[in-house]
């Protein structure tokens, strides 16, 4: 496996001079591991907190302090790993990256530098082409600094510490788009490997990206570091307008204007990308490893542990959904959109025992809840009904106690007051009819004066006889069933008991 | 880390402009007549350090700490956390709840 | 009451008994601490209230009949890189002036717990780079055989507080010789434990991979006792050792059986007499005790001065970076930006050894001369360790002297720095390789008519701190330069 030849890459077409190009991308993608506390500090760590309240002498780098390894990080890590197909070293090593910034309290930056805790594995894209990665090593996050409030610079060391793994690709992609889809399977990885939210606009997954052009055939062209990128979107949008700026800038013919070694930031409102650091700042970091920390050991029984503990992923449960649940691949995309939501339908179709009945109420209904401005919710978890809520409403619907449509009213009405669907079957009055005697006597009168309707069922037309399901239904308030009603209506015809 | 197995003996001799740039990296506004008494410190010093590059370190490992010991790892539990007001006490500069610094545009590292 | 001439265990045990009391320890320490002390520059800051409320504690626990840990009631003294919650806890430094740490160092809580009575903080080289104590920002401390002499340093305020019989135990931190060498200068005890015997948390780091707590004490068994209650793994420190506290050696003073090896390279041709005659005279009585001595040989000696230097200035360096104006301590504006503000604070902030330490182990880590110096030495490392293991296959301690001479006069080395760092050529090879090592008092020198310690050093191999300490306790029971005093500790 390797990068396609330049050949069989689309490539872009300069605007300009028709000529096509060859970009070539690598991305590193700073991803949050789900901890409850920082990697070398015991503080908890929440997005959102009061500035400076999750803080301990450890992340404030009081003199003295001494980082000690989160073993809930390493796991997580470890799974990420596992799950991207990597190679997890049994040792790795904690190193120093020296650089001085408000927002890094020692001074230094505790991460891993030659020898990462993983190395190769890769992603693959729904083009069905293998992205490789270099390696992965775990790092810890610097605070934040807030440049846009009064006079001075603040410092808030809350994220301080918080526990990253650095993805870093290979040179691998080729396009904009590819680009973005790298991003798009690499987040629904971590996810589902229950390593990390991968939201970007918590900073718990960030990236930057490496680019250069060259023609077809010729050598690679100066890499230039995109930055400041906090959304798929905007990776996109950046990348496509740092291609066609190199680009242009080589076809200019003039080398003053020709790419040069850099960090550019990219600015979402004019979407264009500005110099940020040129080579010669570039930091020399004095990278040396970390003398208070031992060697990390990975024991193979430990490796082995954390493969038994990775929960399924992504792409194989939408083949379960499809091969043995009898999903639509459709909805078996739609509940895989998070691990969440994939956990809450397996959970429902487990308890009310028909998996295509519970993707059909939960992709319906239940996602469609969480746009309705009525109800509070906009996440699955803050939903005052669980699995079990809606599998219980799914019996009713399956055995007949309800309708189908009364089954939406009643599930509107959970959603809303995260009451039971039995009790608010009653207190709506939306229990189904399905006495006989009632169902037939509205049929009847249903059929008063339907000659038409009656001739063509004679006639073989079954299918007339929905326009009198209507009718029943209004009279029965909804709570007729319309299948049985269907029925006696046609059984009525054919015994010639209407006229 | 590359490694080069023979060290290059024809490392420049320290001068003003290597300690400026030593200086700077490791933020240190030094003023001109200690760069002056720094650089002949420098060159005697690291020539008298000659001996440790003139051994033969062919294949030895290096040796980061003095016993091997594999890390520890701690379990992911909360530990209390600084009160705020003790921790920005110590600051020498604070804003409200926030360490306070010179503006800077432009994140690094 | 004379408690200045009892030793911690003994002070500990005439409290317990009732014959003193915390408070009048604490007290007396307190007087001595202000007098002597003050005139010796042994102490940055004294902190009487708490000690002599912590003292009276101990007191009413003891009357109301509660059982009082092993050093209820002992004044000690703690080193100004060590935090201690409340205490000055500023390194003999400008940049950390006023800064009072937000937490205590787990082998000072060890010691508190064990009814010890910190009394205040210690002088020292700033950041404890030094061996004579002149580059504290507060002045040097004195010897008190020879107040025109350096205590020795780093540890120099320490080392001067306990040969003054100000404490019975300081506190002191030993990177390249850092308490050993202060101890034989001022004619005390100084044990460097094995590297991850003793918790770093709260110790101010200089060089995390060199850097080892390590106490000062007039007696062999007050080392004991303290290096009990204070070692031991702490899960906030990574590097030390996953095992329990140190076990003491057996009673017996009889050294029956144990092979010293006195290595060649430490007995040099240039030796000063007076050293190599102490020496010489200690093997004489180790071997009066039952030891059996051999020569053998610690080939790379020579590299161990350019390998502490790097590997030790490398790591502060980095150590060092998180002083930088923001969190604590010193605040110099400078250009008005972010980088000026770190830098002019940095500039004011250190003196001109720490100084130049940054700037030795900033270019031997940078870009280019990394493999030439950091990496070289870190291999060279290993060689001198090795060195250690070899002759270790031969003998069970290694002896030699703890400083080439005795106590310098103040200003003697300041002007050349190199000077100054050949004086760390005994202490710091068992720094590097880890190893336990003491400094006993083990003689004197005669200099223009004033009596000066010498000290002898024993190392031992990995985790045998008990070892050395046991052969540390029979040497001084069959000598007297323990007991004698310096004139100024009347």
């Amino acid at each position: 496996m390797s990068r396609p030849t330049d050949d069989v890459v689309t490539g872009v077409v300069s605007p300009k001079t028709g000529q096509r190009w060859i970009p070539v991308l690598g991305i590193e993608v700073h991803c949050q591991l789900k901890t409850e506390t920082k990697l070398f500090s015991q503080a908890p760590y929440r997005f959102g907190a009061e500035p400076n309240t999750r803080i301990t002498a450890v992340c404030t780098a009081q003199p003295g302090t001494l980082p000690v390894l989160n073993e809930a990080a390493v796991a997580l890590a470890v799974r990420a790993a596992l799950a991207l197909g990597a190679n997890v070293a049994n040792w790795s090593k904690f190193d120093r990256k020296n650089y001085f910034y408000c927002d890094l309290p020692k001074g230094y930056q505790i991460t891993q530098f030659d020898q990462p805790y993983c190395t190769g594995g890769g992603v693959t894209l729904p083009s069905g082409r293998f992205v490789r990665l270099t390696r992965i090593h775990m790092e810890e996050d610097a605070g934040k600094a807030i440049h846009d409030r009064g006079p001075d610079t603040l410092v808030d060391l809350n994220r301080a510490g918080v526990p990253l793994i650095e993805i870093v690709s290979e040179a691998d992609l080729c396009s904009a788009q590819e680009a973005f889809d790298y991003l798009t399977s690499l987040k629904e990885t971590l996810q589902f490997a229950g390593a990390s939210d991968c939201d970007m606009e918590k900073g718990s997954l960030r990236c930057d990206v490496n680019i250069s052009v060259h023609r077809p055939g010729e050598k690679w062209g100066t890499k230039v570091e995109l930055k400041n990128l906090n959304s798929f979107r905007n990776v996109m949008a950046a990348t496509e307008f740092e291609i066609l700026r190199q680009i242009e800038a080589y076809e200019s013919g003039d080398p003053a204007r020709f790419p040069v070694q850099e960090t550019r930031a990219f600015d979402a409102g004019s979407g264009r990308t500005r110099t940020m650091r040129s080579k010669e700042d570039a930091h020399d970091y004095r990278y040396f490893p970390e003398p208070d920390l031992p060697p990390l050991y990975l024991s193979p029984e430990f490796l082995q542990a954390q493969a038994e503990a990775l929960p399924e992923s992504a792409p194989n449960r939408r083949q379960r959904y499809v091969e043995s649940m009898g999903l639509s691949e459709y909805d078996a995309g739609v509940l895989t959109a998070t691990p969440a939501l994939a956990r809450w339908f397996e959970e429902t179709a487990r308890l009310c025992g028909s998996p295509k009945d519970a993707a059909n109420w939960i992709s319906n209904e239940v996602l469609r809840a969480l746009s309705d401005p009525e109800i509070e919710a906009r996440s699955l978890e803050d939903l005052p009904v669980g699995p079990d809520g809606v599998a219980e409403l799914i019996t009713l619907v399956l055995s007949g106690r309800v309708n189908v449509p009364g089954g939406r009213e009643v599930l509107r009405a959970m959603l809303k007051t995260g009451k039971r669907a039995g009790a608010l079957l009653s207190e709506l009055g939306l229990e189904q009819v399905n006495d006989e005697a009632q169902l037939e006597a509205w049929c009847q009168e249903a059929l008063v004066g339907k000659d038409k309707v009656i001739a063509d069922v004679l006639a073989g037309k079954d299918k007339a006889v929905g326009a009198l399901v209507g009718p029943v239904m209004k009279a029965s308030k909804g709570k007729a069933n319309p299948q049985v009603v269907t029925e006696i209506l046609l059984r009525l015809i054919r015994s010639g008991a209407a006229s | 880390m590359p490694e080069s197995p023979v060290p290059p003996a024809d490392a420049p001799a320290p001068d003003g402009a290597l300690i400026q740039k030593t200086a700077s990296l490791a933020r240190l506004a030094l003023d001109p007549s200690e760069v002056e008494h720094l650089v002949p410190q420098f060159a005697r010093i690291l020539g008298s350090f000659e001996t440790l590059r003139a051994l033969d370190t062919t294949g030895i490992e290096p040796m980061t700490r003095p016993i091997e010991l594999e890390t520890v790892q701690r379990a992911d539990e909360a530990g209390p956390c600084l009160d705020r007001e003790a921790a920005l006490g110590l600051a020498p500069k604070r804003s409200d709840e926030f360490y306070a610094v010179p503006k800077t545009l432009e994140a690094e590292g | 009451m004379a408690h200045e001439r009892k030793d911690a265990v003994g002070l500990a045990r005439a409290i317990a008994a009732g014959e003193s009391s915390a408070e009048a320890a604490v007290s007396e320490a307190l007087e001595r601490a202000r007098g002597l002390g003050a005139r010796l520059a042994c102490f940055l800051s004294l902190e009487p209230d708490g000690a002599l409320a912590r003292a009276r504690e101990l007191d009413r626990a003891r009357a109301d009949g509660r059982a009082l840990g092993p050093l209820a009631g002992v004044p000690i003294a703690i080193k100004a890189n060590m935090a201690t919650e409340g205490f000055e806890t500023n390194c003999a430094s400008r940049i950390l002036a006023g800064y009072r740490a937000p937490y205590t160092a787990t082998f000072v809580q060890r010691l508190v717990d064990a009814g010890a009575v910190p009394i205040g903080v210690t002088n020292m080289d700033e950041f404890a780079m030094g061996s004579s104590g002149e580059n504290s920002a507060f002045g040097p401390a004195m010897n008190p055989w020879d107040e025109t002499r350096t205590p020795g340093g780093s540890s120099s305020g320490a080392a001067a507080a306990v040969a003054a019989g100000i404490v019975p135990i300081a506190l002191g931190s030993d990177t390249g010789g850092s308490v050993r060498q202060p101890a034989a200068f001022c004619g005390i005890q100084g044990f460097k434990p094995t590297y991850g015997r003793v918790s770093r948390y709260g110790l101010i780091a200089f060089a995390s991979s060199l850097d080892q707590v390590s106490p000062f004490a007039r007696t062999v068994r007050d080392l004991e006792l303290v290096m009990e209650l204070m070692s031991g793994a702490d899960p906030m420190d990574s590097s030390s050792l996953p095992m329990g506290p140190m076990r003491r050696g057996p009673d017996t003073v009889r050294l029956d059986g144990l092979r010293i090896g006195l290595p060649k390279e430490y007995l040099p041709d240039g030796l000063d007499g007076r050293v190599r005659g102490a020496v010489e005279a200690a093997a004489e009585t180790l071997r009066s005790l039952g030891a059996e001595v051999v020569e053998v040989s610690l080939p790379h000696t020579d590299a161990a001065i350019p390998c502490y230097y790097v590997v030790a200035t490398a790591e502060a360096s980095s150590n060092l970076a998180r002083f930088d104006g923001v969190r604590y301590g010193l605040r110099v504006d400078g250009d008005g930006s972010l980088a000026g503000m770190m830098a002019a604070t940095r500039e004011a902030g250190f003196g001109p050894e720490v100084k130049r330490r940054i700037l030795l182990g900033t270019y031997v880590l940078s870009s280019g001369y990394y493999d030439a110096w950091y990496g070289q030495a870190m291999k060279v490392r290993r060689l001198l360790r090795r060195d250690f293991d070899r002759a270790f296959e031969s003998c069970d301690l290694v002896l030699g002297p703890t400083s080439p001479t005795p106590a310098f006069t103040l200003g003697e080395k300041t002007a050349d720095p190199l000077t100054m760092y050949l004086n760390d050529i005994l202490t710091a090879p068992a720094s590097l390789a880890g190893l336990p090592a003491i400094s006993v008092p083990g003689g004197f020198a005669l200099e223009n008519g004033t009596r000066l310690p010498l000290g002898l050093q024993l190392v031992g191999p990995p985790l045998e701190d008990g070892r050395v300490l046991h052969a540390a306790r029979a040497f001084e029971s069959a000598t007297s330069f323990h007991s004698e005093r310096p004139p100024l500790f009347a």
